[in-house]
C-alpha cells in the first residue's frame, strides 16, 4: 500500500478543514450592517449591545477573534446559543442521532433501489426496463426533496394513511423522510452500477466464468457486482455531502428535529452561532466521509495509487 | 450546432413553453395579488386550471409568474458562474504557477462544501431577497465552471495549432479568445444546461425554507412552502407548483442529457 498517497491525501484534507473553519469564522462578518443589531434587533440597550458584542468577541481585532475562534474549536467550544443560552456543541450533539440515523436510512433505501435497478438494466442492455430505468433515474434527480416530500405525504399519510405525516415518535415515522431523501441518491447510484457493470461484464474473467459454466446469476452476483462495487463506493462517498446538504430540507418537510432544522430554525432566530455550528458540522462531516472513501478505494483497489501517482 | 438545432425535441419544447410562459408574464398585466375572497381554497375548474390558494388568489397566474422568477434568477446566476468560472479556470490554466496553484486550493475548498448548504447560510446570512439569492447562488455555482474551463485549457494547452499560433507571434489574450476559448464552449454549454437546472432547484429551495423570494413576489418555492399547510383541504396548493418545478427541471436534464451524447458522438468521430 502507498503510504505517501496516504499521507498527502490526509494533510490535504486537514488543510481542506482549517480553511473551512476560516471560511465559517468569516461568515458571521457577512452579515449586512452590525450583526449584533441584526440579532438583538434596533431597539435593543446599549448595555445589552456591549455585553453580547463582549461575550462574542466582537469588539476584538479580526486577527484576534479568528484565533480565539480556532483556539476555542481545539477545545470543542463553539460558543453559546444566543437564543438558549446552551452550548453550540450540546445542541449539535443533541441534533446528531436523528440526521444520522436518516442518513443511514436513506442511504439503505438508494442501495435497496438502486443495486437491482442498476444490474437489471446492464444486463438487459436496451430494453424496456432498462429505458423505463433511465427515465426514473432522470425523474429522480430532477425531483427536488421539498416536491416529492410533499407528494409522498399526500399519498401515504393522507389519502392511504400508512405513515405518520411527520415529526420521529413511531418507528415507521422514517419511511417517507428517508425515500424522500434517498431518492437522488438511488437515481445517481443506479446509473452508475449500470454503466460499471456494463463495463465489467466485458472483462475477460466473466467470458472465463461463463465458459467453466458457472450460473449467470453467481457470475453477476459474486464475479461481477463486487469488481464494478468500486467506482459506486466513490460516487456513495461523494453523495454523502449532497444527502447531508439534503437533509435540511428534507427535515424541514417532515419536522425531523436533526441539525437541518436546528440550522433553519436558527437562521430564522437570527441565532449566529448555531447556524455556524450547524455548516461547520455538516461540511467536516462530509470532508471526512470523503477521506474515508478513498482510504477505502485503496483497500479495495490496491492499484488505485498508481493512477494517482 | 446546426446538427443540435435540428433535433428539436420534445424536451425542448417544454422548456421553451416555460420559457413563453415567463416572457408573456412580463408582458401581458397578471393579476397574480389579486384576491378572491368568495375562492379561497377553490379546486382546480374549467374556469381556473390551477385553482385557488389559501388567500384566494389565482395559482395558475402564480405559476406563470413564478416560472419568471425562476427561469430569471436562474439565468442570471449561471450567467455570472459562466463567466467568472470560466475566466478564471483558463486563466488559470494558461497562466500556471502560482496563480493555478491558488485557484485549485479555492476550488477545493467550494467543493469540500456541500453547494446547497453553503447557498442555505449565505442566504440565511445575507437575508432574504432575490438579490441576496442571486449572490448566494452565484458564489456557489461558479465553481463547476472553473474547473470544466482548467481542465479542459489544459488539455488543449499544447495543440499544434496554439504552438503555431505562439510561434507566429500572437498576442496571449488573441490566442486564448480565438483559439482556446471556441474550443472548451462545447462542454461549458452542456455544464450550463445541467447547471441551470440546479439552480432552479436551488432557488426553489431557498424560497421553500423562506430564505429565497419573498412574499407576495410569486415563486415555485414559496408556493409549495403555502400549499404543504393546507395539504389536507387543497393538495392542488402544491400540485400545480410541484409539477412545474418537475417539468421544467426534468426536460432541461433530458435536454442536457441529449446534448452531451450527441457532443460525445461528434467528438468520437
Amino acid at each position: 500500500m502507498n503510504f505517501d498517497y496516504l499521507i498527502k491525501r490526509f494533510f490535504s484534507a486537514v488543510f481542506v478543514l482549517f480553511s473551512i473553519l476560516t471560511f465559517v469564522f468569516f461568515l458571521i462578518h457577512i452579515v449586512p450592517g452590525d450583526p449584533i443589531e441584526v440579532m438583538l434587533g434596533e431597539s435593543a440597550r446599549v448595555a445589552d449591545r456591549y455585553a453580547l458584542r463582549e461575550s462574542l468577541g466582537l469588539n476584538l481585532s479580526i486577527t484576534q477573534q479568528w484565533l480565539n475562534y480556532l483556539n476555542n474549536f481545539l477545545h470543542f467550544d463553539l460558543g453559546k446559543s444566543l437564543y438558549s443560552n446552551q452550548l453550540v456543541i450540546e445542541l449539535l450533539f443533541k441534533h446528531i442521532p436523528d440526521t444520522f440515523l436518516l442518513s443511514l436510512a436513506s442511504l439503505f433505501v438508494a442501495i435497496l433501489i438502486a443495486v437491482p435497478l442498476g444490474i437489471f438494466s446492464a444486463v438487459y442492455k436496451g430494453s424496456i426496463l432498462d429505458k423505463a430505468s433511465i427515465l426514473l433515474a432522470t425523474l429522480g434527480i430532477s425531483i427536488p426533496n421539498f416536491v416529492m416530500g410533499p407528494l409522498l405525504i399526500l399519498i401515504f399519510s393522507l389519502w392511504l394513511g400508512w405513515f405518520p405525516v411527520s415529526g420521529n415518535d413511531e418507528i415507521s415515522s422514517i419511511i417517507l423522510p428517508a425515500l424522500t431523501l434517498g431518492s437522488a441518491l438511488a437515481a445517481i447510484l443506479s446509473r452508475m452500477i449500470r454503466s460499471s457493470m456494463l463495463e465489467t461484464l466485458q472483462q475477460d474473467y466473466i467470458r472465463s466464468a461463463r465458459a467453466r459454466g458457472i450460473t449467470e446469476f453467481n457470475i453477476i452476483v459474486f464475479h461481477a457486482l463486487r469488481n464494478a462495487a468500486l467506482p459506486v463506493v466513490t460516487v456513495l462517498g461523494m453523495q454523502f455531502g449532497a444527502l447531508l446538504a439534503g437533509a435540511v430540507i428534507t427535515e424541514t418537510v417532515f419536522s425531523w428535529p436533526g441539525i437541518g432544522q436546528l440550522m433553519i430554525e436558527s437562521i430564522q432566530k437570527r441565532d449566529y452561532p448555531v447556524v455556524q455550528g450547524c455548516v461547520l458540522l455538516i461540511s467536516f462531516t462530509y470532508v471526512l466521509v470523503n477521506l474515508i472513501t478513498d482510504f477505502i478505494c485503496i483497500l479495495i483497489d490496491p492499484r488505485i495509487h498508481d493512477k494517482n501517482d | 450546432m446546426i446538427k443540435m438545432i435540428k433535433n428539436i425535441n420534445a424536451s425542448l419544447l417544454v422548456v421553451l413553453f416555460w420559457f413563453v410562459c415567463a416572457i408573456l408574464g412580463t408582458f401581458i398585466s397578471l393579476n397574480e395579488n389579486d384576491i378572491f375572497l368568495n375562492k379561497i381554497l377553490e379546486g382546480p375548474s374549467w374556469e381556473n386550471w390551477c385553482g385557488y390558494d389559501h388567500l384566494g388568489r389565482s395559482i395558475c397566474e402564480r405559476i406563470i409568474l413564478g416560472a419568471r422568477t425562476s427561469l430569471c434568477v436562474a439565468f442570471v446566476v449561471v450567467l455570472i458562474s459562466f463567466i467568472v468560472g470560466t475566466i478564471l479556470g483558463v486563466v488559470g490554466a494558461w497562466c500556471g504557477g502560482i496563480y493555478d496553484k491558488l485557484l485549485v486550493i479555492l476550488i477545493d475548498i467550494f467543493m469540500a462544501f456541500p453547494g446547497i448548504l453553503l447557498a442555505i447560510a449565505l442566504a440565511g446570512l445575507l437575508g432574504p431577497g432575490i438579490l441576496n439569492t442571486v449572490i448566494a447562488l452565484s458564489i456557489v455555482s461558479w465553481v463547476g465552471f472553473s474547473r470544466l474551463a482548467r481542465v479542459q485549457t489544459l488539455s488543449i494547452k499544447n495543440r499544434d495549432h496554439i504552438i503555431a499560433a505562439h510561434a507566429l507571434g500572437t498576442l496571449e489574450y488573441r490566442i486564448t479568445l480565438k483559439h482556446v476559448l471556441p474550443l472548451i464552449m462545447a462542454p461549458l454549454i452542456i455544464e450550463g444546461t445541467i447547471s441551470f437546472a440546479s439552480v432552479i432547484i436551488a432557488e426553489a429551495s431557498l424560497s421553500f425554507l423562506g430564505l429565497g423570494i419573498q412574499p407576495p413576489a410569486a415563486s415555485w418555492g414559496s408556493m409549495i412552502k403555502d400549499g404543504s399547510q393546507y395539504m389536507l383541504v387543497a393538495p392542488h396548493m402544491v400540485l400545480g407548483p410541484g409539477f412545474a418545478i418537475l417539468s421544467l427541471v426534468l426536460c432541461i436534464n433530458f435536454f442536457g442529457d441529449n446534448l452531451r451524447s450527441k457532443l460525445d458522438i461528434m467528438e468520437s468521430k
